[in-house]
């Protein structure tokens, strides 16, 4: 009861009819937290008190974290009819909410057609980290938010001869690294850089094990690091040749190398995923509609699940070369470092 | 008075408490229904709630609403073992909460998300800034101050260096 009194209003504060800013400051806090994106930036043009709870770092940081993780697709769309002959396509790049079924554009390269059956396609999606995207169209490698529309460039890595092997946070505040490699002959070289530093640096070779030594520098095709999966803040891949018991693991801290054993011979239909924020592994049986769910914890010991797969929706794409790519996005408004250094005007290509 | 009725228990299970608004209306409520505020919870874990709980932030008129939030809620929790009854309560309740907040005027709005606050209610408190969100999503900075009675306290220069920053979020 006490506690009751103490908090008591003044006689004609209370009687005086509220407005919102007689809302405690974590209150209006929690609320503008539930916003989308766009519309705390359109809350910062409000009043004084808006733009401040809205600018404010921490508050920025929960609301990255509290965003639905988004699955990132990407397709091309032809630009003008069959008839003009243009040869012009839109690259883009959507994300989708599997809760909600909800897709989002995100970011769209045009530029020329290319021969699917003779080239790679001149287009990808490296990586995704806090937020951010690392994709590169004919060779230029981008680091950009598509929450806040603004990107720089990254280089190096030169793209003709270095292959990027994933993206990764490092430090408080956050900078943003890439590691990547470059071959030498029958060999592999891994190299870092640090977003905006234009530098590089030599890291290879690094692994305690003799074997994955082997592995990292054979540079054949079951040694491709096309997929890697973040997960609290290592790189994860798996091997991409099938009936493996191994992930390979980047530990950014140690800047090392090294093999996570699993229990049993993946297929060739394998990812990687988080569940519940745990790492997991789905093996998918060529043929039938099970898939097996294995989930590490603590690096130490795997469990198993056994799930149905259920069809839950159609989803048609008004483009072609859909590819569902293994990144997720969890959009941001945090103003990244070397991105607004680089790029403060918001432009966006 | 008060504490004869707070002795008072009912067939539905549970003492009766009695809650008492700033302006002295009197609402008598089982203690599962009043449980759900986590101040009067932790006032019955400490046994102190004889003489009934006054409440002197919360008017009666919120606190009739709050009264008519909790007890629809705490049938809830009866109903959970029986499935169908359940589900068909859960629809009930959508629309139970969607009323008891869409009609409310801005003033009486934040005043029952102050009390929600208050008295931790966590599912109330998240279902009215939920409404005020809803209200927000989607507007223009201007219909923002509109809808929400804010003055503007920028200089023109200021607010145009804001919407300058990220052009593309004040594009129609």
């Amino acid at each position: 009861m006490a506690m009751a009194e103490t908090v008591r209003l003044p006689e004609q504060q209370r009687r005086r009819p509220l407005t919102i800013a007689s809302l405690p400051e974590e209150i209006m806090s929690e609320i503008l937290l539930l916003l989308p994106p766009k519309s705390i930036l359109q809350c910062r043009a409000v009043c004084k008190a808006w733009r401040d709870v809205t600018s404010d770092r921490a508050f920025l940081l929960t609301h990255h974290r509290r965003q639905p993780p988004q699955r990132l697709l990407t397709f091309i769309r032809d630009v003008g009819s069959h008839h003009d002959d243009l040869d012009i396509l839109d690259y883009c790049v959507e994300a989708v909410d599997f809760r909600t079924h909800q897709f989002q554009s995100l970011a769209r390269f045009t530029g020329q057609d290319y021969d699917c059956s003779l080239e790679d396609s001149p287009f990808t999606v490296h990586a995704s980290c806090d937020g951010l995207l690392l994709m590169s169209y004919n060779n230029y490698l981008h680091l950009c938010n598509p929450t806040t529309r603004q990107w720089l460039w990254v280089s190096p890595p030169a793209l003709q001869h270095d292959k990027v092997v994933g993206l990764y946070a490092h430090g408080h505040p956050s900078e943003y690294r890439v590691l990547y490699y470059r071959e030498f002959g029958l060999g592999r070289t891994f190299y870092i850089t640090t977003v905006g530093s234009r530098k590089e640096r030599r890291i290879w070779p690094h692994s305690s094990s003799e074997s994955l030594r082997k592995w990292l520098t054979k540079g054949t095709e079951d040694t491709e690091f096309n997929k890697p999966f973040l997960f609290h803040g290592n790189l994860h891949w798996l091997p991409q040749s099938g009936r493996q018991n191994k992930i390979v693991v980047f530990d950014t801290l140690d800047e090392a190398f090294r093999w996570l054993h699993v229990p049993f011979k993946m297929h060739n239909v394998s990812s990687l995923l988080e569940i519940e924020g745990s790492l997991a592994m789905s093996n998918s049986h060529i043929g039938s509609s099970k898939v097996d769910l294995w989930l590490l914890q603590d690096y130490k010991h795997m469990f198993h699940y056994d799930m149905k797969g259920n069809l839950l929706e159609k989803f048609q794409c008004s483009g072609r070369m859909l590819n569902i790519t293994p990144h997720i996005l969890q959009e941001s408004l945090i103003p990244h470092e070397p991105i607004i250094r680089f790029n403060s005007t918001g432009n966006w290509a | 008075m008060a504490a004869a009725a707070a002795e008072a228990t009912t067939d539905g299970g549970g003492k009766m408490i009695i809650l008492i608004s700033a302006d002295g209306k009197r609402f008598e409520v089982t203690e599962a229904v009043a449980s759900q505020s986590q101040l009067i919870s932790n006032m019955i874990e400490d046994d102190c709630t004889e003489n009934g709980v006054r409440l002197p932030n919360v008017d009666g008129d919120i606190l009739t609403m709050v009264v008519d939030y909790c007890n629809m809620h705490a049938g809830d929790a009866a109903a959970a073992g029986d499935t169908m009854k359940a589900s068909s309560t859960e629809e009930e309740l959508k629309k139970f909460d969607a009323e008891l907040v869409q009609a409310l005027e801005n003033p009486v709005l934040f005043k029952l998300i102050l009390a929600a606050n208050f008295l931790n209610i966590k599912s109330l408190l998240d279902m009215t800034c939920q409404r005020v969100a809803d209200m927000m999503s989607g507007k223009t900075p201007e219909q923002m101050r509109e809808t929400f009675s804010i003055e503007n306290d920028f200089t023109p220069e200021e607010e145009a260096a804001i919407r300058q920053e990220n052009a593309w979020a004040f594009d129609d």
